[in-house]
């Protein structure tokens, strides 16, 4: 996401349109992030104010994965993404050691282990703790 | 296809577009697919998005323009 934010997604022809919607919730909630101005991005705080090293980081790409797989649910639409799905709990599970990557502030925003953990702590408060 | 939206900004709106692997055709198709249904779209997902984001100043004009 540069300044001003932008960014592209990829689908194919025969992409759906809650595909669509899907990534477009992934990203923009990016930028409500940056916008909300409390600590997501690394190096910005504000639109229009991007950094070159600016951007969600591990705990911002694991919020933005965890929320829109919340808005599929909300509009029971989670089966029409899932085969697009790159999910990222299982890779956190799957490793051997199951390192606690929740203090990295790093500008990791890969679908790996890393994310995987941030993804499944959110899950674990908004869901069973019920903390939001 | 490549569909591109930019320019997401408190004074901005959503562009869509496609490159040479996709059709205009489809472009537009999903296009309408997105936005014709009204609250069943894209509208309400930026509604979610903004009550998860209190204190954002984020706004967005409508619709998504295709180039």
């Amino acid at each position: 996401m540069g300044s001003p934010p932008n960014f592209t997604v990829q689908v194919d022809d025969n992409s759906s349109p809650w595909w669509l919607i899907f990534l477009v919730v992934s990203e923009v909630t990016e930028m409500f992030m940056l916008d909300q101005g409390i600590g997501w991005f690394s190096g910005s705080t504000k639109l229009g104010d991007v950094g070159s090293n600016g951007d969600e980081g591990t705990p911002g790409e694991a919020l933005s994965r965890y929320l829109s797989v919340q808005y599929m649910l909300q509009v029971g639409q989670l089966a029409s993404v899932t085969a697009n799905y790159q999910g990222v709990g299982n890779q956190w599970l799957s490793t051997s050691d199951r390192t606690n990557y929740l203090p990295d502030t790093n500008s990791d925003n890969n679908p790996d282990a890393r994310i995987g953990c941030c993804r499944m702590h959110k899950g674990h408060f908004w869901e069973a703790i019920g903390l939001n | 296809m490549s569909v591109t939206f930019v320019g997401v900004t408190p004074k901005g709106y959503l562009k869509i577009g496609y490159d040479q692997n996709g059709t205009k055709a489809n472009a537009q198709a999903l296009y309408n697919a997105t936005t014709a249904t009204g609250r069943n779209g894209l509208d309400d997902a930026f509604d979610a998005m903004l009550g998860w984001f209190p204190g954002s100043t984020l706004k967005y004009l409508w619709p998504l323009r295709l180039f």
